[in-house]
């Protein structure tokens, strides 16, 4: 019994130490990875920023914020107000890109109405809209998607011509491109950012801010 | 041939390996588990505690115990990787939320996957619970 002790706790010693230099050694290849420069920079930043068509701020800013969202995702929610703040923080500097990733039951159903707002020129009004009503249209419990309709319908919005784009194929398509191409950059939760094609590995508004800061910062 | 308890503390040490291999997967790597893998955790998980006490208590009856969690989880390994591998086709698979069960996360050497793994493990084990393996008192 007591060598049977010895041996157990010597291999799980064992397992538990090459589990750590294991993570010890992950941890250390994926902060490595060199910064990309030039126009390997550019085509990181093209790659993951799509078709930008649903973008705030210049084009031309030196930095690039894309965000893969999906509008029943809590921590979409919270980090939603965040951006919002990091874009008046630092005014014309950043180029925020917003894409779609769907995970949850009603996504796609919340993202074809957000495209279809975008037709009438209303899709930020709406997403703040859709973001403020989640507890009540997207509960896990109790999702009750149409309710969206109503919300919507207080922004001015043409119903009838927004519930008849949200069938036109190609809003779908769009979102699938997004879920596709994100998938292939290895988005595996919502919300992913990515700071100049580089995919931002802590949540918050304090990573945020400083990721902002350090792509300004680099020359 | 192996004796009994070494077969326990072989088929121990593999149950470890899975359980702290499929840790670095989820938690280190960031892969998320599918309902399929999450299955084969609750399969795979219990055999590092039960075998722990049955090695130290050299008690081979442990076994027909550990044999049936073996057992699940081969069975569950088996169907996930016939969906992986688009033996069977996914529409009649479980996994309609979150990741999919077919989502290749992982591909070494383009052979080894997760779902290769756990099904390799699942075998190894329910192997060493039900081969003959020789009684300690022959054996030492």
């Amino acid at each position: 019994m007591k060598k049977n002790i010895y041996i157990l706790i010597g291999v799980a010693a064992s397992l538990v130490s090459l589990f750590l230099l294991a993570t010890m050694i992950y941890k250390q290849s994926s902060t490595n990875t060199p910064s990309p420069e030039g126009t390997q920079l550019i085509e990181m930043r093209a790659k993951v920023m799509g078709d930008a068509d649903r973008s705030l701020g210049p084009s031309t800013a030196r930095v690039v914020v894309v965000e893969f969202l999906d509008p029943e995702c809590e921590s979409c929610r919270l980090m939603h107000p965040i951006t919002k703040k990091m874009l008046a923080e630092f005014p014309g500097q950043i180029h925020f890109v917003l894409r779609y990733m769907p995970f949850h039951g009603n996504s796609v159903y919340a993202s074809s109405a957000l495209e279809a707002t975008a037709r009438q020129g209303k899709f930020w009004e709406a997403l703040d809209v859709v973001f403020e009503k989640q507890p009540e249209w997207g509960s896990h419990q109790n999702p009750q998607p149409k309710l969206l309709m109503g919300y919507l319908k207080e922004l001015g919005l043409d119903m009838a011509r927004l519930e008849e784009d949200m069938k036109d194929p190609a809003i779908a398509a769009r979102i699938e491109k997004d879920k596709t191409e994100g998938l292939a950059l290895g988005v595996r939760g919502t919300p992913t950012f990515f700071i100049n094609g580089q995919m931002m590995q802590d949540l918050g508004e304090g990573p945020l801010r400083s990721s902002i800061q350090q792509a300004l910062a680099t020359p | 041939m192996l004796t009994s308890q070494h077969s326990i503390l072989f088929a121990w040490i593999v149950a470890a390996s899975s359980t702290l291999g499929s840790l670095f997967f989820s938690e280190v790597m960031r892969l998320p588990p599918c309902v399929l893998c999450w299955y084969q955790r609750i399969a795979m998980y219990p055999l590092v505690l039960i075998l722990g006490v049955a090695w130290l208590k050299d008690d081979t009856r442990v076994k027909l115990y550990a044999l049936p969690l073996a057992v699940t989880g081969l069975v569950i390994a088996i169907y996930h990787n016939l969906l992986y591998y688009k033996i069977i086709p996914e529409s009649i698979s479980p996994c309609v939320q979150g990741i999919s069960c077919t989502t290749r996360q992982i591909q070494w050497f383009g052979l080894i996957t997760i779902p290769l793994l756990s099904l390799a493990s699942f075998a190894l084990l329910t192997l060493l619970f039900t081969l003959p393996s020789r009684p300690r008192s022959l054996a030492s």
